[in-house]
């Protein structure tokens, strides 16, 4: 891992503030983190002042890494092909090519909360490929030149810098020198699914819009309170496979929206699902006649295993819509009656 | 789409060099443990450019010229300045050495971090335990430069508050890394572009 770049570091871990590109960041412990449970602010670890700082200790409780402890470092990373759009596409792989003159490190590097870019966005055309950021490490290689025994063989192909006095010949020295940003395909790696797989699986599961109902139903009075609620199902369970894993999609509703078609006031926010009368907590009341076209909006979320393990959250979210409904407001005309009739 | 590629490409350029084998005695690779005196300023001449490296640390004349010798005298002088930076937490220093590094830019945010937060960094200054030979770029290829891997340890740190209250306690670490220097033709003076660490 670049000095810029490592967790071990003190790049901030999952610092909001920081530049994509200067955090690797995000490793996929930290999706956890950012969509998990937040630590209060008084966990907040003390901020490191040195130029090295020690390894951040995970919260207490916290799981392992989803990602199969990334940035993971292979043997050997080789184009495949072209990734759509993003580049080229990488196969990664622990065979150790024959000669093998640098190890690879690898790391996941879509910021979903920053916005730097969405899982597929760069690899939409590449099957199994995950947008990374790539460092390499040369390996001390046969005729290395060294102040102590001095080459006695032309150096290997690409002249990185030279290893330290003594370093044994297939052994990796110096820092991670950038190499680049690629579609990196690791299917032949045993790591676990990273989130940004199970997101790209989240994506395209069939999660429905919601219908929903008002009260009174499809017919308001102006100046009296629409009742909305719907009583679709809010949670679902999807099992995917990927790269021979089990991954299990538990997926609930975070936000409803609530588009009333009501200029003077849009949209309704909620938790839930609204309750029919007399429990109902999502209202509008509109002020005109007219017809109104009404549609509810949700967001979705999800949390994932992998072969039974621990739950971690999916980072991103889907939002469907449900079908819309006209709701016809009309203006209540008062009539005098006789309370003894 | 070739982006990555030619990031690839350019990555081994940027390191392309020829390598050299130096003659390195132990001697060479033990770090200075002072910074070179500080400039005066109330005598001498007016200089009529600003003088190389740091303002207020002075480039010794042996970092000056396009060797290995040179560069190694230069990454000393760069350790010792980074020193000096991280204790004073004063980002200048650090700055006028760099450019294009992306983890000295970092080290300079974290360096007005600290100064802004009022706190005070006690001991973790880097010694260079190892160095290697310098691999030279050729000066004929426009992008004259030199690039050594290494070792170091950081010595254990404690940082304290603005009541000089303990705040953290860091112990020693130690890490290999790589340099790579810009050489500067005119000015006879290197520039850092790349400071990579891997902690061990």
């Amino acid at each position: 891992m670049t000095g810029s770049r490592s967790p071990e570091l003190c790049l901030g871990g999952c610092d909001a503030g920081l530049r994509m590109s200067s955090c690797i960041v995000v490793t996929a412990l930290c999706f956890v983190a950012m969509l998990g449970d937040h630590p209060a602010a008084g966990d907040e670890p003390p901020p490191c002042d040195d130029i090295i700082c020690p390894p951040p200790l995970p919260p207490p409780g916290a799981p392992p890494d989803p990602g199969g402890a990334f940035p993971k470092v292979v043997q050997h990373l080789e184009s495949i092909g072209s990734g759509t759009p993003g580049g080229t596409l990488y196969l990664a792989s622990d065979v150790s090519p024959t000669p093998h003159h640098w190890i690879w490190q690898i790391e996941p590097m879509c910021d979903l909360q920053g916005g730097d870019c969405m899982p597929g966005e760069y690899c939409a055309g590449a099957d199994q490929g995950v947008y990374m950021d790539i460092n390499v490490k040369p390996l001390a290689q046969p005729g290395d030149p060294d102040p102590v025994a001095p080459p006695t063989a032309p150096g290997r192909g690409l002249p990185f810098d030279t290893p330290l006095p003594g370093t044994p010949v297939g052994t990796a020295y110096g820092g991670w020198l950038p190499a680049g940003e690629g579609c990196v395909d690791v299917s032949q790696l045993d790591v676990p699914p990273t989130p940004e797989e199970v997101y790209e699986q989240f994506v395209v599961q069939p999660i429905p819009g919601l219908a929903f109902s008002v009260q009174p139903p499809d017919l308001g009075l102006v100046n009296l309170p629409e009742i909305y609620y719907t009583t679709e199902p809010t949670t679902g369970t999807d099992t995917v496979d990927i790269r021979g894993y089990t991954v299990v999609l538990s997926t609930a509703i975070a936000q409803f929206r609530w588009y009333t078609g009501d200029p003077q006031k849009p949209m309704l926010v909620s938790d839930g699902p609204g309750l029919p009368y007399p429990n109902q907590y999502v209202t509008h009341t509109y002020l005109s006649r007219g017809d109104y076209l009404a549609v509810l909006e949700t967001i979705w979320q999800a949390t994932y295993t992998v072969d039974g393990g621990p739950s971690y959250a999916v980072p991103g979210t889907v939002t469907t819509t449900g079908p819309a409904r006209t709701i016809n407001v009309v203006e209540a005309q008062p009539v005098l009656t006789d309370p003894y009739d | 789409m070739g982006h990555a590629v030619g990031r690839l490409l350019a990555a081994a350029l940027v390191l392309a060099g020829v390598s050299v084998a130096s003659g390195c005695s132990e001697d060479r690779v033990r770090p200075s443990d002072t910074l070179p005196p500080q400039r005066s300023t109330s005598a001498g001449p007016t200089p009529t450019e600003d003088p190389p490296g740091a303002t207020g640390y002075p480039l010794p004349e042996a970092a000056r010229a396009y060797t290995p010798e040179g560069a190694r005298a230069f990454f000393d002088y760069f350790i010792a300045v980074l020193n000096a930076s991280h204790l004073a937490s004063d980002p200048v220093p650090l700055r006028e050495i760099t450019q294009g590094c992306e983890f000295c830019d970092e080290l300079t945010q974290r360096f007005q971090e600290a100064a802004d937060g009022g706190r005070r960094v006690v001991g973790g200054d880097l010694v260079l335990t190892a160095v290697g030979a310098a691999t030279m770029r050729s000066l004929e290829s426009g992008a004259a430069g030199a690039s050594m891997s290494f070792r170091l340890i950081q010595r254990a740190s404690q940082v304290l508050d603005t009541a000089g209250s303990l705040i953290s306690d860091t112990p020693e670490l130690s890490a290999d890394g790589t340099i790579e220097l810009a050489w500067l033709v005119d000015q006879r003076d290197w520039l850092v572009s790349l400071f990579s660490l891997d902690a061990q």
